[in-house]
């Protein structure tokens, strides 16, 4: 199945659970989100998403010079995103223990919880 | 900022960039700066890693900027990915955008024009009191002295007036000049625009002064006195005697017709069967009579006392009273 149509419903919350841990920038975001087995999340759509979250209110956002190159632009969670993460994420693991029953592995979200 | 290597983009970042930035076309200035400020580091970051080229790191730049649209949940450009076909879809969508997306970005379309017009506007109120006809001083150039200084000014206006609008200058003291300037030059649209109107529509014929004088004039028919024109001519010989059926040529031997008012005029007819237009004064018709005014009609009550030095009783010889039709029997 083609991951990518998954993530376009999720993107939101995987953004902002990556931003919960520790705040970021357009790449870093992306990284993070790669090395976290989100291998199909495309650049644009990160920063996109970025961009939408923040003018929903649910990200602060602040620029950082950088010694290495040009400054970058920083994201952190704010009361508002941890609002939407917590009950975004309640939506998910229900969801997925939904899903998880519907496919009959239950050794999967029962690990999760 | 303290190494060079990101300073200087390379000619593939920028060509990304630039196409990313066509692609997002129809957003607003300040949307579409901030995206593409944002790319920019992300772009440089990639190529400082130098592993393998930005499109096929990113897809095309099309591509991306489709992606970006569709997850910062701005409007689609149209169909993704092909580039001719998405740059045919930013065409058709930029020109469809006044009508199609309502008045606010049909505003904020004709945006630079205003900023054009609130600069004339705000230098025409600057000198429409300084002077002293102030109704006629306001014209297309508002008036701040010699020609050249006054059209000098207005484009300074204009340049100072898009400059602000296209917010180059970001300081809190131009901010809130920009909103007075809109603030005045929303007032003092309507005011000026109605005295320019009515300027441009009369100012030929008013007595306001010597600035008149460099209006052209219109090509008039009809003879005038003192700009006002003349609907009769009442002739009155040496000893003043009001004279009926005078007729009165020009410097060419032309008929003099006062060219007024043709339909409420008697016709005179010559012995040859043609009207003469120029026999005066002029029996008009009454406006609510059906008969005709007396010819001296409007006279009646002037007085005009005999010439000094000229012979009474013997009226000017009789030749001259019929003119010679030939301007050269005329001439001597």
């Amino acid at each position: 199945m083609d991951t990518s149509q998954l993530l376009k419903g999720v993107l939101d919350v995987a953004v902002l659970a990556v931003l919960d841990q520790e705040d970021g920038y357009g790449y870093d975001v992306v990284r993070r989100l790669r090395s976290a087995g989100l291998d199909e999340v495309g650049d644009a759509s990160v920063y996109g998403t970025l961009r939408r979250l923040y003018s929903a209110g649910a990200l602060t956002s602040y620029v950082v010079p950088s010694d290495e190159g040009p400054h970058r632009k920083y994201y952190g969670i704010n009361k508002q995103g941890k609002a939407t993460l917590a009950e975004s994420g309640k939506t998910w693991l229900a969801f997925a223990d939904t899903m998880s029953g519907l496919l009959a592995t239950p050794s999967r979200s029962e690990g999760r919880r | 900022m303290t190494t060079g290597t990101t300073v200087a983009r390379s000619h593939e970042a920028r060509s990304y960039l630039d196409r990313v930035g066509a692609a997002l076309a129809d957003l607003p200035e300040e949307e579409r700066a901030d995206l593409l400020d944002e790319l920019g580091t992300h772009v440089d970051e990639i190529a400082a890693e130098g592993t393998s080229s930005l499109e096929s790191r990113l897809g095309t730049p099309e591509a991306y900027a489709a992606e970006l649209r569709a997850a910062a949940g701005l409007p689609p450009a149209r169909a993704r990915g092909r580039a001719v076909v998405e740059a045919l879809a930013r065409l058709r969508a930029h020109r469809r955008r006044p009508a199609m997306t309502g008045p606010e970005e049909f505003l904020r379309s004709i945006r630079p024009a205003w900023w054009v017009l609130r600069a004339w506007v705000v230098v025409a109120l600057l000198t429409w009191y300084a002077q002293p006809h102030w109704l006629q001083s306001l014209v297309v150039v508002p008036d701040v002295g010699p020609d050249g200084l006054s059209i000098l000014a207005l484009l300074a206006a204009v340049v100072a007036s898009v400059q602000l609008g296209r917010r180059e200058l970001r300081t809190a003291t131009a901010t809130w000049l920009i909103a007075w300037l809109n603030v005045v030059a929303a007032l003092g649209l309507w005011p000026v625009l109605l005295t320019l109107n009515e300027a441009v529509h009369y100012g030929a014929y008013n007595d306001y002064g010597p600035r008149l004088a460099r209006n052209p004039e219109l090509p008039r028919e009809g003879v005038f006195a003192s700009g006002r024109q003349v609907t009769n001519l009442f002739a009155y010989d040496a000893t003043g005697r009001a004279l009926s059926d005078v007729r009165i040529y020009d410097q060419k031997g032309r008929p003099l017709d006062i060219g007024v008012a043709v339909e409420a005029r008697e016709v005179t007819v010559d012995a040859d069967g043609r009207a003469v237009p120029n026999a005066y004064p002029y029996r008009y018709f009454e406006p609510s009579v059906s008969g005709v005014a007396p010819a001296a009609a409007g006279s009646a009550s002037m007085v005009v006392p005999p010439l000094l030095g000229v012979p009474t009783g013997s009226p000017a010889p009789t030749a001259s009273a019929t003119p010679s039709p030939s301007p050269t029997g005329g001439k001597r």
